[in-house]
């Protein structure tokens, strides 16, 4: 762990555009220990944790990344410190919904995974659908979106699409066979997209980039919202005036969470739960918004009383859903690998 | 009288060495075995033997590039090799001429010369003039600001004598240094050695597989052959009382005779009497490890064999198969019968091939020796 | 008699060489790398499955899609190391054999081509072909070569060039070593070209083998590629397989683990078929004994001809890719070519000095990763050296091969897997408490680096070193010189220039390496690599094309200076070696 002085550090796992910000920010008021940010995107970030766990000595003290489903995984394997929700933090009720009953993790912020992003112009003459089961009447070959395996909120996409086409919601206990059979279902969907022509690029940049490029070789993709709205809105100049986004009537609600080692000494624990404190106050959340205002920080806030930026409808448009990250986070690596397999190749 | 160059200010003399016991194994193959030697100060020793004999790996030791495996080393009566350890090749007050000239390609002729000056404590404008010197010695005066590949071959190794002899060191090694070069360049370079070495009267040792080459140079020569060595005496000694056959084989031979019966003529002389198989009796020196009644073979020195010009009735009649100008005379190939031929038998005149002529034989460079062992590798 | 002060017998100095050379490989490379291909047997020993031993890992990798991209990288980096050494061959005759224009020019460029590393030739790639780039401003869009580039033929493309320079250089070491006997041998016997092949065959075919295996080495290992056309190329390669393992949810380490140890074990064969063709022979020809080369003199017009030829080879494979770059760095736009046309900007380049919020200005991980340069190369160059020592030395037969396979079997290693590795070794709970603390403090980052680049470096420097005949230190050691002034005053102004561009091979290198980078930083000081990945994906990519070309410019920058530096302090001697081989 890098040392600084003779002030205790944290270091924060952070795939989170503001993250260095919003660390920055709380340093500037706690001079008891620092909060030193390590940035990397998500699938690295999370490797190396597995690596320390299995080496035995693990260096990363917070993880503050989008989806739940790796904290739901490292809560598995007991690796995160329970009950780090400050009983202070004014959840708001789409907040609340993604509060996981230990408290090991907690949301920081909202973001769609699944808004049906496209390019005016190049859609002109296409009639998008309104419900995920229409994206296969589209069109052939204008439709496209991310791979699972590159991109952190695509997996909790497809797991929502196919517990949603199945008809699961995040309050069920399903059973294995009606996740099998959700699975089942979900997959053939996938395939169907595939054979009308679905483009899969690796992460939201190359998807957007296909959609923003002249001519355009993609017309529309679901991807995460906040990716959509960065490159609409960008200031001074918006980076794709013809871009638009439209839900559906299903999307998957993407927690960016944070988390905490439990490995790390008391002490410890209880510093990093006043980052988290901090966060979920409406000046952590301030710090948020704009510490990536063109990527990240177009978020939902999670907390009462603090708005979203202007351009953001309102949540409840998005239609959106949590997935349950302890039903589908196991599956993630078998879904992700089939997904690679029979549609990316 | 060559000019004696003080070095670090005490004149450097010539080392005495001794080689005792020394051995040299490679991944378990034998290099050197057993090798016993003592050379004077001042001496100019030739090591020849075929390639694989041992006398680079020998040279190497004594050089210090190479570890001896057994045995002692000492120049100048300080032990240099031995069970205990070696002593870097900087410490043993030696230089060395390579084969494959071994000049630095980086710096100029003048710096390679200069190179052994560094730990000299000579003055700028001596070191210059003592380099200058040398190049002028070995005749290279005018090429001192080229680059070793600006040079032939000959020139190249004339920087390497001229390298070899800069710091005047106590021993000087030379190996092979002639066999890259073309024959008129190679007489001229040995010339150069031989007269340089000695007027630096350093101690050398030079190895060579030619054995006119180690006759026209050494005091003495050393003959090695795999790992041992042979032989050791003078070039006069290894040619007329040559230590076995391979010595006689490889100093030189026209050609060997089958022998049908052989008895001591003269003991004192060590003369012998030789009966060959369908030809007269001859008389030839009795060679070492002969015993009574063994098998053996009669070496016949060139110079042992001349032509008569009349068919004499004690020479050996023969047709002659090839013959060849050398300028001073002609060398002939003459075949006795079938199977036996004599080379280099010299004439000073022509006979045309096919002639019948007859061989006359000295009784001095006619080694009678025994046939078990020694053919040439 | 007296004795002389005697030193220690050689096979001492020689044993403790060995035992230090080995350690200092074990600390780097093989038990970090180890530990990593355990779990590939034995997952349990780090925690990550039931089982101690067992095969099912390597049954279960060795099927469906991992089996494919396993297939696949083997036909592809066997492609890529045949074109490579085959115009590497080409491009070598023609500088240094023949009057070819520009023969500097073209070693210079190969130089370059060098340093640019595999994501950066890719994205250069991308920012030409891609809808809306380049090639469409120019009106030579064409989405077929689009689709190619993002498939077998581009992947192949992309890992010929990269390794081309490699082969270029190997291959050159050794037709210096080659007399005027391709053209004498073509001469005699005229139009029998086979026969002149068969002359000329054996005296190079150390160097093509040489230059086939780490090419082949390069190509399987290379991680720009899998990570820039990764999915995109719908042609899964082990890299691209590799980093999706690792990178997946949960990672799966035992799988990456059988991967890896193929892409290594994958180098055997190229090695074997090395040593049995060279068969103990050196292919040390920079003797004391030095002769000229003679070049082939084509006619005028085939001289501009051929010279044609080589520059608009040149341009392609580095020209354009550079060209996009550049390019895209001079326009903010998401792509380079609008509806309303080409809009040229500086933006770029203000906004890398003044980076939007949520990103990293250049200047701080410039200079870190300069730092790390610096520190990486120096590392390497100086255990590349002695490792080169052993392999171009003709005495020890068992251990040199050994050593050989072994370092090309390194070059073969992903970083991401020497990255984990490192974890699963000095982030153990014994070291970090009883041993020392090192991961993500900059030692270890530089010891990564460090691990990376020594086993290629070491195989470059053979040639060089393994030039330099034995006589030449040996001459220096009869002659007075202690075993310190002989390497100083004969071995390294031999190999000054040869040292010169390793150094600023591994320097160049280290500031582009991503895969160890990213894995190893030290909080708080993100190497230049790591950030210009964070640019690229986003609607600041062109941000991200400026820091490329920045970082491009000032590598070169960096090198100029060096080149310098070495023209002015060196005698005129040392520059005269190898100036065939690489340019001043």
């Amino acid at each position: 762990m890098a040392s600084h002085a003779s002030v205790p550090t944290i270091l924060l796992y952070n795939a989170q555009g503001y993250g260095d910000k919003v660390a920055a920010a709380f340093n500037a008021t706690n001079p008891g220990f620092k909060v030193v940010p390590y940035d990397d995107s998500t699938g690295p970030l999370f490797t190396k944790i597995q690596a320390e766990m299995a080496a035995g000595s693990p260096k990363w003290g917070i993880f503050w990344a989008d989806g739940a489903t790796e904290f739901a995984a490292l809560d598995k394997l007991h690796a995160l410190a329970t009950n780090i929700v400050p009983k202070a933090a004014s959840y708001n009720a789409a907040g609340m919904s993604n509060v996981p009953a230990d408290g090991s993790f907690a949301p920081t912020g909202l973001t769609v995974s699944g808004a049906l992003c496209y390019d005016k112009v190049a859609a002109t003459g296409v009639t998008l659908p309104s419900k995920v089961s229409g994206l296969t009447s589209l069109p052939a070959g204008i439709l496209g979106m991310n791979d699972p395996s590159q991109s952190g909120p695509t997996f909790p996409l497809i797991a929502g699409v196919m517990a949603h086409l199945a008809g699961i919601t995040a309050s069920m206990k399903p059973t294995n066979a009606q996740i099998l059979a959700a699975v089942n279902d979900g997959e053939n969907f996938y395939l169907k997209l595939k054979k009308n022509g679905l483009q899969v690029h690796p992460t939201n940049g190359p998807t957007l980039g296909a959609m923003e490029s002249n001519p355009a070789t993609l017309d529309a993709a679901t991807i995460q919202s906040s990716a959509c709205y960065g490159d609409i809105n960008a200031k001074p100049k918006s980076y794709w005036p013809t871009g638009a986004v439209k839900y559906l009537d299903y999307s998957v609600a993407l927690p960016s969470n944070l988390g905490i080692d439990a490995k790390l000494s008391p002490a410890l624990q209880a510093d990093a739960k006043k980052f988290v404190a901090y966060v979920l106050t409406t000046k952590g959340q301030l710090a948020m918004q704009h510490g990536d205002p063109y990527g990240d920080g177009l978020f939902w806030p999670v907390i009462k009383g603090v708005s979203p930026e202007s351009y953001l409808p309102n949540y409840s448009v998005t239609r959106a859903y949590a997935i349950n990250p302890y039903v589908w986070g196991p599956l993630e690596n078998t879904i992700n690998t089939w997904f690679t397999q029979n549609i990316v190749n | 009288m060559a000019p004696h160059w003080r070095v670090g200010g005490a004149l450097v003399s010539a080392s005495s060495i001794r080689i005792d016991q020394v051995s040299k194994v490679f991944a378990g193959k034998t290099a050197l075995e057993s090798v016993s030697l003592d050379l004077a100060p001042g001496s100019f020793t030739v090591l020849l033997g075929p390639s694989g004999s041992g006398k680079t790996t020998l040279l190497r030791c004594l050089a210090g590039i190479e570890r001896p495996s057994a045995g002692t080393i000492a120049i100048n009566d300080v032990v240099v090799a031995s069970d205990r350890g070696v002593a870097g090749p900087e410490k043993r007050n030696l230089s060395m001429v390579f084969q494959d000239y071994a000049l630095w390609p980086h710096l100029t002729v003048q710096q390679n010369v200069a190179y052994p000056l560094a730990g000299a404590s000579l003055s700028k404008s001596a070191r210059q003039s003592r380099v200058a010197m040398l190049l002028e010695q070995v005749g290279i005066a005018h090429l001192g600001e080229r680059y070793p590949n600006e040079l032939s071959g000959g020139e190249q190794q004339r920087v390497a004598l001229a390298r070899a002899l800069s710091a005047e060191v106590g021993l000087v090694l030379f190996d092979e240094p002639l066999s890259n070069l073309d024959a008129d360049r190679r007489e001229q370079l040995r010339i150069a050695i031989a007269t340089l070495t000695r007027e630096s009267g350093a101690t050398a040792v030079y190895i060579t597989h030619d054995q006119s080459e180690a006759f026209a140079l050494a005091d003495n020569v050393g003959v090695l052959r795999h790992g041992r060595l042979v032989q050791f005496g003078s070039p006069e000694t290894i040619y007329q009382r040559p230590a076995d056959a391979f010595v006689a084989r490889f100093t030189g031979v026209a050609g060997e005779l089958p022998v049908a019966s052989w008895s001591v003529s003269n003991v004192e002389s060590a003369r012998v009497v030789v009966a060959l198989a369908g030809a007269p009796v001859l008389s030839a020196i009795m060679g070492v490890g002969l015993t009574p009644n063994c098998r053996a073979t009669l070496l016949v020195r060139p110079a042992a064999v001349s032509i008569e010009h009349e068919l004499s009735e004690n020479g050996i009649r023969g047709t002659v198969r090839d013959t060849a100008f050398t300028g001073r005379g002609y060398e002939h190939v003459v075949a006795l019968h079938d199977t036996v031929e004599l080379s280099k038998v010299f004439a000073t005149e022509r006979y045309d091939r096919g002639s019948i002529v007859s061989l006359r034989f000295d009784v001095h460079a006619m080694f009678l020796m025994p046939t078990t062992e020694g053919s040439l590798p | 008699m007296t004795q002389s002060r005697l030193s220690r017998p050689d096979h001492w100095r020689t044993r403790l060489g060995s035992v230090t050379v080995w350690l200092v490989l074990l600390l780097l490379i093989i038990v970090p790398v180890g530990c990593f291909l355990a779990v590939g047997v034995s997952p349990k020993l780090f925690g990550l499955g039931p089982q101690w031993w067992t095969w099912s890992t390597i049954r279960s990798t060795f099927t469906g899609y991992t089996r494919k991209g396993m297939v696949d990288s083997l036909l592809v980096s066997s492609s890529s190391a045949v074109l490579a050494v085959a115009v590497a061959t080409t491009m070598a005759w023609l500088v240094h054999r023949t009057n070819l224009w520009g023969r500097r020019f073209w070693s210079a460029a190969m130089w370059v081509l060098m340093l640019v590393p595999t994501w950066m030739t890719t994205l250069g790639w991308i920012d030409v072909l891609q809808p809306g780039e380049l090639a469409t401003a120019l009106g030579w869009h064409s989405l077929f070569l689009y689709h190619h580039f993002f498939g077998p033929d581009g992947i192949i493309f992309v890992l010929t060039t990269a390794a081309l320079p490699f082969s270029y250089f190997i291959i050159s070491v050794g037709m210096r070593g080659l007399g005027s006997e391709f053209e004498d041998a073509a001469r005699v016997h005229g139009a029998s070209r086979a026969r002149a092949l068969r002359t000329v065959l054996p005296i190079i075919a150390p160097a093509l083998l040489s230059a086939f295996a780490i090419s082949f080495a390069e190509s399987m290992s290379d991680f720009g590629v899998a990570f820039t056309l990764g999915s995109g190329a719908h042609f899964p390669i082990a890299t691209y397989v590799l980093f999706n393992a690792i990178y997946s949810f949960p990672a799966n380490f035992p799988v990456a683990a059988v991967i890896a140890a193929v892409l290594i074990l994958s180098t055997v064969p190229p090695v074997y078929l090395q040593s049995r063709v060279m068969r103990g022979r050196s292919y040390a020809v920079l003797s004391g004994r030095t002769r000229g080369v003679r070049r082939h003199q084509f006619t005028p017009w085939a001289r501009a001809g051929v010279t044609a030829g080589v520059a608009v080879f040149m341009f392609l494979v580095l020209g354009l890719p550079l060209t996009g770059a550049v390019t895209s760095s001079f326009t903010n736009t998401a792509s380079f070519l609008t509806p309303t046309g080409v809009h040229w900007t500086l933006d770029s380049y203000r906004q890398i000095f003044n980076a939007p919020p949520a990103f990293t200005a250049l200047g701080g991980p410039l200079l870190t990763s300069n730092e790390l340069g610096l520190l990486v190369a120096s590392g390497t160059v100086v255990i590349a050296l002695v490792l080169a020592k052993r392999l171009a030395s003709r005495t020890s037969g068992a251990a040199q091969r050994i050593m050989d396979s072994f370092l090309l079997g390194s070059v073969a290693i992903p970083g991401i897997v020497l990255g984990i590795g490192y974890i699963f070794f000095y982030d153990q709970r014994f070291i970090t408490q009883h041993v020392v603390d090192l991961y993500e403090t900059l030692p270890l980052l530089i010891m990564g680096l460090i691990a990376s680049a020594t086993p290629g470096q070491a195989r470059l420097l053979t040639g060089p070193v393994a030039q330099i005949q034995s006589s030449l230190s040996e001459a220096a050691r009869v002659h007075g010189a202690s075993r310190w002034r002989a390497w100083r005053t004969t071995s390294l102004p031999l190999l000054s220039r040869a040292i010169v561009w390793a150094w600023l091979l591994t320097f160049t290198k280290t500031i582009s390496e991503l895969a160890i980078a990213q894995i190893l930083y030290q909080p708080g000081h993100e190497p230049v690599s790591v950030t210009i990945e964070t640019y690229l994906g986003t609607i600041f990519a062109t941000i991200g094309s400026a820091a490329t070309v920045l970082t491009l410019v000032e590598m070169l920058g960096v090198i100029v200076i060096v080149l310098t530096l070495f023209r002015l302090v060196t005698p005129r001697g040392w520059r005269r070696i190898g100036e065939s081989v690489v340019p001043s």
